[in-house]
């Protein structure tokens, strides 16, 4: 009276195979669930049993072991309860298993299978493991058919399942959705920079950002409009690979935050945590290391709206993840490393009220405050960010103008074309963009010319540049020589860069 | 290296409950001020009271003074007392002159014909605009320029004049130990280096709120003039020009828009007649009938691009966006053409994004 099916667990973003092993014995009755499973899973005997109670099966009064293997690693979550139903009905007899079959859902009382979270990573993990044959809630077909090459079979009740495994009733394999019909079939307009009035200076700046991957700083006065610049800003980067999308998709998946319509992610996230957001919400983490703010941010942006407003403590927390494109959260019960490869874009005011240097108001801090708000940043989180643009209050008529601004799909076009120079560039090293070379990459890829060096030198010694500004604004002028589509960095290009370095420049205060 | 009467200066300079007036009194039971290091006289105890007293006399020992005055000289810090030579006789026309000046740097600039820049700590880019402007106009023409090492107008007011290879005197309101703001630290040394920086008080006071006003009356005692670029309603710099009127100097003020909170002070000087109007630096110079040195920069060639911009800014100072719109110019091209502009020193940025033609 023993039966066996398989189920899979989720570690972080992947997934790891669950032996679910069902006995029944003579005894007293009894439903014991071992294997390490949190309160989610010692409360399935409850549901399994009224869904197979509610689905016409009948439910074994015997004494019932169900152990989870393997039985030393912690299992979480309500995907287990469909392979225990299984297990039971097989162990008393009532269905027979022939093939490896993975089953993942959740069980309503009345039987039906609910939808899980995780789905799509633990087909990947388990593709990769070589199995081949999974039942799956119907809720989540969608994400389910981007994975190819394997045999999916979407389910809406216990009953179903069981008629379907004795042979009695045919579930047909799902199909293989199109990655490309999906982008295409997205494309509700939220925001395009065609909507933005004037700002050419900050546009152009996140032209650059988005070209060389570059991190961002807006300083501006309140109402100057430096949010919905950031909200345009993953409309100019480059369309998502699906590679990419399955790597998004994939963490979304695992917090519950995915579309079940969708099934798969296909716009760069967007991420605003508050500035009350605590640390472990922005790096991930918790009893079960949860992937945080940064994580959801991945392939996408960051944005930290009033950056000196977060805590010291969370922003520096940062520092790392910008630097390695990931985090590792630490936890007791487990180490997970989750990927956070994500473009920050920051905004702040240039002093606690907001006014300072602006035309329409008059700033009533006092240089400490000021001061003070400034020094949030530190200086090694200011070394990551390249470009520092400051953002200008917008007046009525620029607001009323009625000319045509440049919309996101023509900046994007050229983003794309400096894009294809640098993977091209970096072909052999493991980097793709411009803001992610290390000083020996700089040197080599950013050569100068006499021109150039002597224009450089003279800047840095008229215009009081800080040292950290060097290496930045190297960078950012590969970036803007890229996107003219030039080989060297010539003068000009040098010459733009330094005009994004604002808070290096010492008038600040 | 001090003479006896002005150790006895020095001396008097430990103790933190004599200010110029006790100090006067003091000096005034003396005949010969040195007599001091030999005998502490009992009437002393009538003006510092009982137990200062006692306090200065327990801690009367000449060794220990000369152990001061040594670890003074290490510090490369200079007294200028109003016995020594150094001492520029101008301080006398105020009501209470300081007895020591605590020096570091170069003492001489003391009997050089200064001028003060004074104003508000938080100046709007106007008052910045001004500060510059005038400031750089006052050194180039012979003017040492002295002010009180504060945020805004101070700190501009000394930079613009190092930055343009000028002479400034920077006049603390503590000792030199405690640099107030602590910000201005790096800007303190580089005013030693090339310029002065003085206090009354010895390296290891405090900067107290009643020091700022009292150090004030130095600023204006040192000065032929004072000019206020801006001056909130309550601004410190308020009580620089009660002293300079006090002592007889000369007080210019720069007018500034009569909305303008920051502009109060200066306003309601020039209404009430207490200040001379200036609007640019050449009003001071013609006031004191000097002829403007003539600036022989060799002049660069401009691009076709960067001659637009300097005619526009040359018109009035705007902001990034206005220059865009009105130069026609491409952002990209505007970006780099301001750069350059900026390193050959003819427009500066301003904050928030504004920026003026700094040029001749």
């Amino acid at each position: 009276m023993l039966s066996k099916t398989l189920s899979y667990g989720l570690y972080g973003i992947d997934g790891f195979p669950v032996l679910v092993e069902a006995d029944i014995s003579n005894g007293l009755p009894a439903f014991d669930i071992v294997g390490l499973g949190d309160t989610a899973i010692k409360e399935a005997k409850e549901r399994v049993k009224s869904g197979i109670k509610n689905s016409g099966f009948e439910y074994p009064t015997n004494k019932i072991t169900i152990n989870l293997a393997p039985a030393d690693r912690k299992k979480e979550g309500t995907l287990f309860d469909l392979s225990i139903a299984v297990a039971i009905l097989s162990a008393s007899g009532q269905v027979k298993i022939n093939e490896n079959y993975i089953f993942i859902g959740e069980l309503s009382l009345d039987g039906t299978v609910r939808g899980v979270n995780g789905v799509l990573p633990i087909l990947i993990s388990a593709k990769s493991n070589g199995y081949k044959k999974f039942i799956i809630p119907e809720k989540n077909l969608k994400e389910a058919g981007f994975i190819s090459d394997i045999e999916i079979y979407a389910v809406k009740n216990l009953k179903q399942v069981i008629s379907f495994l004795n042979g009695e009733f045919n579930i047909s394999t799902i199909e293989c959705s199109n990655f490309q019909d999906a982008l295409k079939s997205d494309n509700n307009i939220s925001e395009d920079f065609a909507n933005v009035k004037g700002q050419a200076s900050a546009k152009r700046a996140l032209e650059i950002a988005a070209a060389g991957g570059h991190n961002v700083l807006m300083i501006g006065p309140p109402g100057s409009g430096k949010t919905m610049l950031a909200k345009c800003f993953p409309t100019i980067l480059p369309d998502l690979s699906f590679e990419e999308s399955l790597e998004i998709t994939k963490i979304h998946s695992v917090v519950g935050q995915l579309d079940y319509n969708k099934g798969i992610i296909t716009k760069r996230p967007f991420r605003t945590p508050h500035h009350t957001a605590s640390q472990i919400s922005i790096t991930g983490g918790g009893q079960n290391a949860k992937p945080g703010e940064i994580s959801l941010a991945h392939n996408g942006v960051l944005f930290l709206d009033e950056m000196p407003e977060y805590s010291r403590q969370t922003l520096e927390t940062l520092r790392q993840p910008l630097e390695d494109g990931k985090i590792t959260v630490s936890r007791a019960n487990m180490t997970v490393t989750y990927p956070a490869n994500f473009t920050l874009i920051a905004s702040m005011n240039p002093c606690p009220c907001g006014f300072y240097g602006s035309k329409n108001g008059e700033c009533r801090c006092t240089p400490a405050q000021i001061h003070k708000y400034l020094s949030k940043l530190s200086g090694p989180l200011m070394d990551r960010i390249d470009l520092h643009i400051e953002v200008d209050s917008v007046s009525f008529s620029d607001l009323n103008d009625k000319t045509v601004e440049e919309s996101s799909s023509v900046i994007k076009e050229r983003v794309n074309k400096a894009r294809d120079i640098q993977l091209k560039r970096f072909f052999s090293s493991n980097i793709y963009s411009n803001a992610q070379m290390n000083h020996a990459q700089t040197k080599k890829f950013c050569a100068l010319s006499k021109d150039s060096e002597e224009l450089l030198e003279t800047a840095f010694n008229n215009l009081k540049l800080s040292a950290r500004a060097y290496d930045r604004i190297l960078k950012v002028a590969r970036t803007i020589a890229d996107l003219d589509g030039e080989l060297c960095i010539l003068p000009q290009h040098i010459a733009e860069a330094i005009q994004y370095r604002s808070l290096d420049r010492k008038y600040w205060v | 290296m001090y003479t006896d009467k002005e150790k006895a200066l020095i001396w008097l300079s430990l103790f933190d409950f004599l200010n110029a007036k006790k100090i006067e009194d003091i000096l005034s039971l003396y005949t010969l001020p040195e007599q001091m290091l030999i005998e502490i006289k009992d009437p002393i105890k009538d003006i510092v009271g009982e137990e200062n007293f006692s306090k200065m006399k327990d801690s009367f020992d000449i060794n220990l003074l000369n152990s001061y005055i040594r670890s003074l000289d290490e510090g490369n810090i200079k007294c200028v007392t109003c016995f020594s030579e150094d001492y520029p006789q101008k301080l006398l026309d105020l009501y209470q002159p300081p007895h020591i000046l605590f020096c570091k740097g170069d003492v001489s600039l003391l009997k050089t014909k200064c001028f003060a820049v004074v104003g508000s700590r938080v100046p709007t880019s106007y008052g910045r605009t001004v500060t510059s402007t005038f400031t750089k106009g006052l050194s180039e023409n012979g003017f040492t320029i002295v002010s009180g090492l504060a945020m805004g107008v101070d700190k501009i007011a000394h930079e613009t004049t190092l930055e343009n290879g000028g002479k400034t005197i920077a006049v603390l309101g503590g000792g030199f130990n405690h640099i107030y703001p602590a910000m201005n630290q790096n800007l303190a040394k580089n005013i030693e280096n090339n310029g002065l920086i003085v206090s009354e008080y010895r390296p290891s006071v405090r900067p107290s709120a009643y020091n700022f006003p009292v150090r004030n009356r130095i600023i204006a005692g040192l000065c032929e003039g004072i000019l206020i670029t801006e001056a909130g309603e309550k601004s410190g710099a308020l009580h620089t020009k009660e002293y300079a009127l006090e002592c007889g100097r000369d007080v210019f003020a720069v007018p500034g828009n009569v909305t303008s909170q920051k502009s109060i002070g200066t306003n309601r000087l020039l209404k009430s007649l207490q200040s001379a109007l200036v609007m640019s630096y050449n009003d001071i110079l013609d006031y004191y009938s000097i002829s403007p040195i003539k600036n022989k920069k060799s002049v660069k060639q401009l691009t076709f691009d960067e001659q637009i911009v300097v005619n526009l800014l040359k018109q009035e100072s705007m902001s990034l966006n206005d220059l865009l719109i009105k130069s026609g110019m491409e952002i990209k091209n505007l970006n780099s053409c301001l750069t350059t502009l900026q390193i050959n020193g003819l427009i500066k940025k301003l904050p928030g994004n504004e920026y003026m033609f700094s040029g001749q």
